[in-house]
């Protein structure tokens, strides 16, 4: 009969050929996944910056320029969700006035890319030519604790993390009992905020007001407004519940209501 | 009735001459032309159609030109296509319909000449036709004005225009009868008038199911029901408005008739009409451009009354940093056009020239009710600086006819110097007033730019799947390495543990069936109990046997049953009666088929 000794090696060593070609995968679907057509992104470069070319003496034919590169850029996004096409689209939907899609679109590239300070201040750019009537809506808890790791990038957390959990096992293997815990125990973490941030991804709650609509107590039009005024495109709030035809927002700690849902840009 | 020879040879050639004249006419190409009416007014468009059978690819109409009539084509044409079957013979006719309307410019006898087509080669034409005009005396019966309110409005201020279309009432003293506002408005053409830009307003009406209101005025002592389409007017030049092409056409009454409708509903109806046509006066509206004289330097372009009302946000700040101001402009003559109002250009207002940096670009603003509102970033690049200055506001006031300035209140402003090290030329702990200035001007407003295809291309886009081929790897692996040798070893205690129940077991059965002594019965049996219950072996008593099996959890009565057993073995020893082997096989087959705390492995 083979000794437990024995069969122990036997699977460690075929375990660890058979994961060593498994760490090379992330690398390989990395490299291989949302590869960016190269014409089709000069060409929507070549708009926006054709755009800018005649921004000051033909004010109109830029603007269906930057509306040709953002409409460029979008289509770009069927096959790079990359957080720059975001962040490209975004500018020219701002250059093109199109200031209440622009915002939602540099928060989609803002949740792809935390932390960017190109994202950051062509966003507030954005803010600034918008009316607000209400103070923005605070973070949630979840977004806040985000914060803390995001300035890390999840791909590099990623392969932190997966280095470290590697230098554990080979601990292990060595015998090196007192490097196991910490190397194991900072990968894990590092690993959770990467899972925490995955989860997460297809959950947005932010919104965009697309076009100044009135907030209203109930999701339709009989029931009573909440403000006077109606809520100013570029308005952001976050999103609590969504019902056919009407989606209910928080403008701010104390203001929330019903608003049409076509007249809000969910951002994905 | 039998045919004859002759009938039986006549009826085939007659049927087959007859398929081929219709396969002839239908494929025969022709052009013609339809009439409306070969009367007609000045101004009084004619509708003529043109009808082209069985020419697919044709070039024309083609029609010349008449001194005093207005041909024109209108848009579109018909197309119609019919398939026929004669005789399993397949005959496809195909008909082109085109519009036009011939519009009299003045009166007399015309000749419209023939419309022609040209076609494989061949030139097809149409007969020409004769048109009388005279002239429409629309008389009293009908005119129309547009009216401004205010009347003299100023370029850059908002008012209302409004189409007065004012028609006779009509009263068939005959039946007694006076049309109301309704029947006389039924009566107007719509498809033949034209409206020009009171064509949206008229739009939004129809889309409503509504009608232009009609009230009853008098005019020149004459009783009239006047409608009135109103539309917003902001008007961007000086001058007459141009209101488009507004002509009003409609059928006049000229007697009315009772009879049965196909519902044997007794109802009044429309025997005889006359149609009337006008163009609309513009009635003393004045277009003008405020004056030049007196005109402040900063004003741009707003005409009305307006108060201002500024706010800022921060007021305590560091040199350099943002401060958002919100320009409220409220409009409180509510003839202002606020869609195109400008806001206040800071930049040329000479109040901002000291300590503050201003943004050039001309600030975006919402409309709010009958106020716009903008936003605008400055700077202040002093901490010397103590408020806002007020913002002056020029405006163009047209019911006192001279310009106005509103200044808002100076906001108190507290700046804090900047904490950004001010870097010297000279290296001098003084900066040397002469030298140019080292510290960097940001500038407010703008976009960084786009990101570029490499900068994209380096971006990695994590996905849940990437995650887990990532991290679960190396985390199995560690989990294996970690407790993999303490799971072998307890896999390879429970195989231990199991061969050797077998092996006592067996053991038992060979003592069992051996004609073996009771002591070697007793042995193997107490043996396969410390087996069962994981105990050593040696020194393994009766007692101890009991006490573990009742720790172990099996059954009471298994438990007194193997205890008895053991006692009878133990007697046996001493000449006392041997229990019976299959007492303890079934014993046995008990306990095996027992699963327990400490016996779970069997």
């Amino acid at each position: 009969m083979r000794r437990p000794a024995t069969t122990f090696a036997v699977l460690t060593a075929l375990g660890i050929a058979v994961l060593a070609i498994q760490f090379l995968l992330p690398l390989i679907a990395w490299s291989g996944r949302g590869k960016i057509d190269a014409g089709a992104f000069d060409r929507a470069e070549a708009s926006y910056a054709a755009g800018l070319a005649m921004r000051a003496e033909r004010p109109d034919d830029a603007r269906a320029k930057f509306l040709e590169s953002a409409s460029q850029f979008e289509s770009l996004l069927a096959t790079s969700d990359a957080a720059g096409i975001h962040f490209n689209r975004a500018n020219a939907l701002l250059e093109a006035g199109r200031t209440s899609e622009a915002i939602a679109a540099y928060l989609a590239a803002e949740r792809r890319l935390p932390g960017d300070a190109s994202i950051e201040a062509n966003l507030a750019e954005a803010r600034s030519r918008v009316v607000r009537v209400t103070d923005r809506p605070e973070p949630g808890i979840l977004e806040r604790t985000q914060r803390l790791w995001s300035p890390i990038g999840p791909a590099t957390r990623t392969i932190v993390a997966a280095l470290l959990l590697w230098g554990a096992a080979l601990g292990a293997a060595l015998g090196l009992r007192r490097a196991v815990v910490p190397l194991a125990a900072l990968g894990l973490g590092l690993a959770a905020t990467c899972a925490v941030d995955a989860l997460s991804a297809g959950e947005s709650t932010a919104a965009v007001v697309a076009r100044e609509a009135v907030l209203r107590k109930g999701n339709g039009e009989g029931f009573e407004p909440v403000l006077a005024e109606p809520l100013p495109a570029g308005t952001e709030c976050r999103v609590i519940e969504a019902r056919p035809g009407w989606i209910e927002v928080r403008c701010s700690a104390k203001v929330i209501g019903w608003l049409r849902e076509d007249a809000v840009i969910q951002v994905r | 009735m039998p045919m004859s020879i002759r009938d039986s040879i006549l009826v085939p050639i007659a049927t087959a001459m007859l398929a081929l004249a219709c396969s002839l006419a239908a494929w025969a190409q022709s052009v013609s032309v339809q009439v409306s009416s070969q009367t007609a007014y000045v101004d009084e468009p004619v509708r003529v159609g043109v009808t082209i059978e069985n020419a697919r690819d044709f070039e024309g109409p083609f029609i010349g030109e008449v001194d005093g009539l207005e041909i024109r084509r209108l848009p579109g044409e018909q197309n119609f296509s019919s398939t026929t079957r004669i005789n399993g013979r397949i005959t496809e006719k195909v008909t082109v319909g085109i519009g036009y309307e011939i519009i009299p410019k003045r009166a007399g006898t015309f000749v419209v000449p023939a419309f022609t087509i040209q076609h494989e080669g061949k030139e097809l034409a149409t007969k020409p036709f004769r048109l009388e005009v005279t002239v429409s005396e629309v008389g009293d019966l009908m005119r129309a004005t547009v009216r401004c309110n205010p009347s003299t409005i100023y370029v850059g201020q908002a008012g209302t225009l409004a189409l007065e279309i004012a028609v006779k009432r009509y009263r068939d003293d005959r039946l007694g009868i006076t049309l109301d506002e309704a029947s006389l408005w039924s009566l107007v053409n719509d498809d033949a008038s034209t409206w020009g830009m009171f064509g949206p307003a008229l739009q939004k009406l129809r889309s409503e199911n509504r009608r232009p209101r009609g009230e009853i005025r008098m005019i020149d002592d004459v009783e009239y029901v006047v409608y009135t389409i109103e539309r917003p007017f902001d008007p961007i030049a000086a001058g007459p408005p141009a209101i488009g092409d507004v002509r009003v056409r409609m059928e006049y009454p000229l007697r009315l008739t009772r009879g049965n409708d196909v519902f044997f509903e007794n109802r009044v109806s429309l025997a005889e009409s006359r149609p009337v046509s006008v163009r609309p006066l513009l009635d003393d509206v004045t277009v003008l451009a405020p004056p030049e004289g007196g005109r402040p330097a900063s004003w741009n372009g707003a005409v009305g009354r307006f108060k201002l009302d500024v706010a800022a946000k921060p007021v305590d700040v560091a040199v350099g940093d943002p401060i958002t101001l919100t320009i409220r402009i409220t409009d409180t003559s509510g003839t202002a056009g606020l869609e195109g109002l400008q806001a206040p250009t800071l930049a040329d207002q000479r109040t901002f020239d000291e300590g503050f940096r201003v943004s050039k670009e001309a600030a975006a603003g919402v409309v709010e009710g009958r106020a716009k509102i903008f936003t605008q970033s400055i700077r202040a690049t002093s901490d010397a600086v103590t408020t806002i200055p007020p913002i002056e506001f020029s405006f163009f006031d047209p019911s006192a006819g001279e310009y106005r300035t509103a200044r808002s209140e100076p906001l108190p402003l507290r700046v804090r110097p900047s904490s950004v090290a001010r870097a010297n030329i000279d290296g001098a702990d003084e900066p040397d007033s002469a030298a140019p200035s080292a510290v960097a001007s940001p500038v407010a407003g703008g976009l960084v730019a786009n990101f570029s295809l490499a900068e994209i291309a380096r971006e990695r886009v994590l996905a849940p799947l990437d995650l887990a081929i990532a991290i679960v790897p190396p985390l199995a692996l560690l989990v294996w390495l970690a407790a993999g040798p303490a799971l072998l070893r307890s896999l390879s205690r429970g195989d231990a543990a199991k061969r050797r129940i077998r092996e006592a077991r067996s053991a038992l059965e060979r003592s069992l069936e051996s004609d073996g002594s009771s002591e070697a019965r007793e042995r193997t049996l107490l043996a396969y109990l410390a087996a069962r219950v994981h105990a050593d072996g040696a020194g393994f008593s009766r007692g101890d046997a009991i006490d573990r099996l009742r720790a172990a959890g099996f059954a009471g009565d298994d438990v007194a049953r193997c205890e008895r057993l053991l006692r009878e073995l133990e007697r046996a020893r001493y000449g006392g009666a041997a229990p019976d082997p299959g007492a303890i096989r079934e014993l046995v087959d008990q306990l095996d088929r027992t699963t327990t705390v400490a016996g779970g492995a069997r």
